[in-house]
């Protein structure tokens, strides 16, 4: 394939494969509590993600090595077993929010209750990733998932002051509510840095054997798709804050999100938003489950490749059945999707130092990466955000708990 | 031999500014969320619920009757802006006893 046509898939990937249940319903959250102001931590978890997944494709493309490999040939069993657990954990709980994202979608569209429809797509989810290829699910999903470009158009029907739109690109303090902002921001920089995008970035590169001369094509797919996805996660805030900020909606539910969309777009914005929803959170969903199949097998060094037959790689297999499995039972239980998404997503915030510092450490050790080693700017970047957002995470998800939300 | 990354002194710089950032962020968050925890502040919180509830269902109505979402939507919203307004008034009484 020429690399052309890679960087417009990658690209697409990027973009079409950026927005989920996290990312939508902290924007639009965010947009509706505190208008424009929450644009800034999208910013920085757009920033910090870009540099991952390059990172983590780099490291694939350099070392031939996984992550997860990687990890627990320089670290340690020991050491590992304490990132597996913790990418695990956040996984599969963003992996329920997704199975929730795409039951809510059916919800709307159809009126029957959600959990009734977690099992359908636990099933659904599990058959495409039993029946097909690596290939198909990354680019089939990501495709479809552009689709989520409409929350842009909205944006411009709704004529968002873009210079004040742009001023808050920069971190400010909260004018009210400070513990739900501080919250919010936190499961902001969750959404936009969730541990399976560049995990599952780096197992596709070794799944589509990847070599040096493809970190030109690394970077640019990790800068401007994961930018144009980042881009996307703006719109939303902007939109809700047009449609929900002016008139003192707050998001508590997700019935209100798709007002976000009816309102600039009429009855074509509510269908398209359902599209969205779903297919972004299905999309999300199979590389989420693949990323904890990938994680445990490769950590254990099983034989592991969604483009196997299920046979071939059994314990691969087992691993995002039983995830599936059991994130549609959660769902089924009835635990409301909207908040299990923001929780969750302030987990992912919360794990950060735990999932990213030993990639830092990887991307800095020359008998993994040669000499395409990190730049200071790449590593004291990733780090400050990690770190700030672990520790803002650390007081805001106690004050958010005892507060009642 | 296998460098690490705290042979690095731009990241050795980074990790003790981000110590000090450390010790004055939660302080901070902390001295903040107090400000905000009385019941006079809960009341607030509660009333603007409330009036987030009716603003729901006025914009619900209104794009109903202009058929931009469909009725069975439009019925989902609402029951879920009467549940969100009847549990936010209990709240309020509650807190007013």
């Amino acid at each position: 394939m020429s690399k052309l046509l890679e960087i417009a898939l990658g690209l697409v990937t990027g973009i079409g494969g950026f927005l989920e249940a996290g990312s939508l319903s902290t924007s639009a959250q965010a947009g509706a509590a505190f208008g424009f102001q929450l644009v800034w931590p999208i910013v920085l978890g757009t920033v910090c993600i870009a540099f991952l997944v390059e990172m983590g494709g780099r490291l694939a493309a350099v070392s031939r090595h996984t992550l997860p490999d990687a990890m627990r040939e320089r670290f340690g069993v020991r050491f590992f077993s304490v990132v597996l657990v913790a990418v695990v954990l956040v996984s599969f709980l963003v992996l329920a929010s997704e199975i929730g994202g795409i039951s809510l979608a059916l919800q709307l569209a159809t009126g029957i209750r959600f959990q009734w429809w977690a099992p359908v797509v636990a099933l659904a989810v599990w058959l495409l990733l039993w029946a097909h290829n690596f290939g198909l699910v990354e680019k089939g999903a990501s495709l479809l998932g552009l689709v989520t470009l409409v929350f842009v158009v909205a944006a411009f029907r709704l004529h968002v002051p873009v210079n004040e739109l742009g001023a808050h690109a920069l971190p400010s303090l909260p004018q009210h509510d400070g513990a739900r902002y501080w919250f919010m921001a936190v499961s902001i920089i969750g959404a936009s840095v969730s541990p399976y995008l560049f995990y599952f970035y780096s197992a596709g590169a070794i799944e589509d054997e990847w070599d040096e001369s493809y970190l030109g094509v690394n970077r640019v797919i990790a800068g401007i798709g994961m930018g144009f996805g980042g881009g996307i996660a703006v719109a939303v805030l902007a939109g809700a804050a047009m449609v929900f900020h002016s008139r003192g909606i707050q998001i508590d539910r997700y019935e209100q999100i798709p007002l976000l969309l009816a309102e600039p777009l009429g009855r074509w914005g509510f269908i398209l938003f359902v599209a969205s929803l779903g297919i972004a959170c299905f999309g999300a969903a199979l590389e989420i489950a693949l990323q904890i199949a990938y994680l445990v097998a490769q950590g254990f060094g099983w034989k592991w490749g969604e483009n196997l037959k299920p046979s071939e790689a059994a314990r691969f297999t087992l691993v995002y059945t039983i995830a599936i499995l059991l994130a549609g039972l959660l769902i089924f239980t009835g635990i409301d999707p909207l908040k299990l998404t923001i929780f969750s997503m302030a987990l992912t915030a919360l794990s950060l130092p735990i999932t990213v510092v030993p990639l830092l450490i990887l991307m800095n050790d020359p008998q993994y990466v040669g000499e395409h080693g990190n730049h200071w700017i790449a590593n004291a970047a990733v780090l400050f955000i990690s770190i700030v957002a672990c520790i803002v995470a650390v007081v805001a998800i106690p004050l958010q708990l005892l507060g009642g939300s | 031999m296998v460098p690490s990354l705290c042979s690095e002194p731009a990241l050795i710089v980074q990790v003790r500014r981000l110590r000090s950032l450390a010790t004055v962020l939660p302080i901070s968050l902390l001295l903040l969320a107090a400000c905000g925890g009385s019941a006079k502040e809960q009341a607030r919180k509660l009333h603007q619920t409330e009036e987030s509830w009716k603003a729901t269902t006025r914009l619900t109505t209104e794009l109903w009757k202009q058929g931009a979402i469909p009725a069975e939507y439009a019925r989902q919203t609402l029951e879920a802006a009467a549940q969100g307004l009847a549990e936010a008034r209990a709240s309020a009484a509650k807190l007013s006893q």
